[in-house]
């Protein structure tokens, strides 16, 4: 969707894109869909004609799929959750470290790694292919069933210069660019998900009898719904906020993505976990869908940082800059 | 509140603490010990344990000497709980007959009740599963529409009940049925217990969302269920089950206690081994503060357990105030395993398998914790007794 009408795509804007993270959410889709239509194709904005012309139309006809490699043991990519090196050797660069949890990293035809070069801070992001000498894969049984993740580790990968995206050591911005949008779309995945939680437990609320009344007219499981709404109606808002600084380029891009991420992925939990109380015994069982929500929701809420870690970049950038310009946005 | 042991409490604790150590299997609750893998093995351990210690006189602590009990304090029964707990002892299996069946029995049997039933709970000779909840009967259990129709000797059970834990493993069942449908609800209902492999019942296992096996539905199609087997007398079910339902809130708050001190401390222990950017998790200020608070409502937790115990040592009856302290423990402790998924931080997506951080058990408990606010009353309707039993705010 992303992707210019040259590659195969619709050439739509972020914020149609993240409708689609989010009924991709409500649906539970068991699929890299954020790695392939998001951190890929904006990663190669930056990337050759070459590289784009090998992936991106793949990727728009859904015969390539892309994961990311791009946290390790941080769980937070920047500023220095990254635990692979590539150093230079002549005209390669050899790869040496590990990423954690990276989501089907067993079926992607390409994943978007990000390194440090050298010694030194400077960011390479590389397209690594699963046949590449010294890339091994360990399968992690997750907490989320329906997302297979594993720990990635490249042992001495020699990569050519034509799998570098850009400049060697200048791959921040195109991270960072990748990151903001794939944090938006999580939230979006966790807004979707929330939506659908929230709407199983109100219509089991109205549906499910005790004492002789729907337990929905009880206040207890009553404003229990309605908290769950507040939340899940606030977040989504400042979900499509996020969203529109993406296309409208918006200064503020950076924290209201940060906002949205910790937000929307700490209020999933909450509300698939309130659906899960109002639900009773049957919310407790694996016949039920609600644990699958309750578990993808965990699973967002860790995916490129925990809400706390993402809360710091609010504080990072907005408390230090506010009090200065004393700009509300 | 008086929290001096007396020396014969003591000692008891020490005997206790020297029996568990010689009893346990060698090497159990040590890191490399290699637990049971499946929900069998895990029911066979745990039956096993609970012969173990009926041989070694810990099966009924609280039961009274003539039953084949030990008759200890209720002192005696809070250091047992505490110390189980310390030892990370298996769980009874056999739980809900010792606390809330044989109690119950005691008090509403007949001589050749208490004969019949009460040292085989004991010996875990019959394992024991409860079937009070329907599928249209939870919380308000009283509804219940499970049918026994009287037939000579013999009541004909026709219904279904649901999340009876350990059905398929059990002997015996106890439960609630409708005997007189034309009684106003709470006066129609009879407490039976009845032999599971009388002709008619069928289990059929639910998966819980944690992926292990308890829950059970089970179906009655015309079970006959001798007369001889009714506890407390037809239509007297409510009143029976009241009884039991006080049991079944008393001392085991303690074991919540131990076993959530227990844990945290697990978790403490994790947070200071787990790095970072380099660091130790438990030099991060805001993980440090929520651990702090955590260990302060553990403590405020213990203190209101043993502020209870007090009140019912000078033989005040125990009210209500359970309902404070499962609504308390269930919360608090959602709250711990939430906090201990944060402490892992991406380990925390890592379940099973060789890179789980302390072999996935934390992901197990976080799920698992999630069904405390629902089972033995849940939490909405603790916080209408609160409301209602100790506020004595209107209905
Ligand atoms: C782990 C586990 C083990 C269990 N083991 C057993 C067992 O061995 N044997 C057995 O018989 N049962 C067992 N149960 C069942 C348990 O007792 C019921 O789940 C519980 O009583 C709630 O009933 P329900 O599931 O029908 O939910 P419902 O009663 O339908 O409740 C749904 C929601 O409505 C709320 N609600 C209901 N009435 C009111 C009200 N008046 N005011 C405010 N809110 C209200 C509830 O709090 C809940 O949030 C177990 C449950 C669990 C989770």
């Amino acid at each position: 969707m992303l992707l210019g009408e040259k590659h195969g795509g619709l050439g739509l804007g972020f914020l149609d894109l993240a409708l689609l993270c989010e009924e991709s959410g409500r649906a539970l889709l068991p699929a890299p869909l954020v790695e392939t239509a998001v951190v890929l194709p904006l990663a190669l904005d930056a990337g050759s004609a070459a590289q784009c012309e090998r992936w991106l139309p793949r990727v728009a006809t859904g015969d390539a799929v892309a994961t990311a490699a791009l946290a390790g043991r941080d769980g937070f990519p920047l500023p220095s959750g990254i635990d692979v090196r590539a150093r230079r050797e002549g005209a390669w660069f050899v790869l040496d470290g590990e990423a954690l949890v990276v989501p089907f990293a067993d079926v992607a035809d390409v994943m978007l790694t990000a390194t440090r070069v050298d010694d030194g801070d400077g960011i390479a992001l590389f397209l690594v292919e699963p046949g590449d000498a010294g890339v091994s894969r360990q399968a992690l049984p997750g907490l989320d069933p329906t997302i297979r993740t594993a720990a990635v580790r490249f042992g001495g990968v020699r990569l050519g210069r034509d799998r570098v995206i850009g400049e060697a050591g200048g791959g921040r911005p195109a991270l960072e660019r990748a990151l903001r949008a794939a944090n938006i779309a999580l939230a979006f995945q966790a807004v979707g998900g929330a939506g659908r939680a929230l709407e199983m437990a109100v219509e089991y609320a109205k549906v499910r009898q005790q004492f002789g009344k729907p337990i929905g007219s009880f206040q207890a499981i009553k404003h229990k719904c309605a908290d769950m709404m507040v939340q899940y109606e606030t977040r989504r808002a400042g979900a499509c906020y996020a969203a529109w600084t993406i296309d409208a380029g918006a200064p503020d891009a950076e924290v209201a993505a940060a906002m949205a991420k910790a937000m929307c992925t700490e209020m999933f939990p909450y509300v698939a976990g309130a659906a899960i109380q109002v639900h009773g015994g049957i919310g407790f069982t694996w016949e039920h869908d609600l644990h699958f929500y309750f578990k993808r929701a965990k699973y967002l809420e860790f995916a490129l940082g925990t809400p706390s870690q993402h809360r710091e970049v609010v504080a990072a950038t907005w408390l230090a800059k506010s009090s200065v310009e004393g700009d509300h946005r | 509140m008086d929290l001096t042991f007396t020396s014969a409490e003591e000692q008891f604790r020490l005997e206790l603490r020297r029996w568990l150590y010689e009893h346990l299997p060698a090497g159990w609750g040590t890191p490399g010990y290699q637990y049971p893998k499946t929900y069998e093995e895990w029911v066979a351990l745990r039956r096993q344990w609970d012969r173990t210690l009926y041989a070694g006189g810990y099966a009924g602590l609280s039961w009274p000497k003539e039953y084949g009990g030990r008759g200890a304090t209720l002192v005696e029964q809070v250091i047992y709980f505490e110390e189980i707990a310390r030892a990370r002892a298996p769980e009874e299996l056999n739980r809900a007959a010792k606390l809330l069946l044989g109690p119950t029995i005691i008090h509403h049997g007949t001589e050749e009740q208490k004969r019949r039933f009460l040292p085989r709970i004991l010996s875990a000779d019959d394992q024991w599963c409860q079937g009070f909840s329907e599928p249209n009967a939870g919380s308000d259990i009283a509804s219940l529409s499970t049918r026994a129709v009287r037939d000579g000797d013999t009541l004909v059970i026709n219904g279904q009940k649901v999340w009876t834990s350990f059905a398929t493993v059990a002997d015996w069942i106890f439960m609630l049925v409708r005997t007189d449908p034309d009684a106003p609800k709470h006066k129609g209902i009879t407490f039976l217990l009845a032999d599971m492999r009388t002709p008619g019942i069928t289990v059929r296992p639910i998966v819980q969302m944690t992926g292990s096996g308890e829950f059970c539905e089970t179906f009655f199609d015309n079970v006959r269920v001798p007369m001889a087997n009714v506890l407390g007398g037809l239509n007297q079910g409510w009143q029976v089950t009241a009884t039991a339902l006080t049991h079944e809130r008393g001392t085991l708050a303690f074991h919540r206690h131990a076993m959530i001190r227990l844990e945290f401390d697990e978790l403490i222990d994790m947070a200071k081994r787990i790095t970072r950017r380099g660091r130790p998790v438990i030099e991060d200020p805001l993980l440090r503060q929520r651990l702090a608070q955590c260990h302060s409502e553990i403590e405020m937790l213990r203190w209101t357990l043993y502020s209870n115990l007090t009140k019912r040592l000078r033989g005040e009856p125990a009210g209500s105030e359970g309902s404070i302290v499962k609504l308390y423990w269930s919360e608090l402790y959602q709250r711990i395993v939430e906090l201990a998924l944060e402490v892992l931080g991406p380990a925390s997506q890592i379940a099973d398998g060789a890179l789980a951080e302390e072999g996935g058990r934390w992901q197990h408990r976080f799920l698992k914790s999630r069904g405390d606010s629902i089972h033995s009353g849940a939490n909405e309707i603790q916080r209408n007794i609160i409301g209602e039993r100790l506020l004595g705010l209107p209905r």
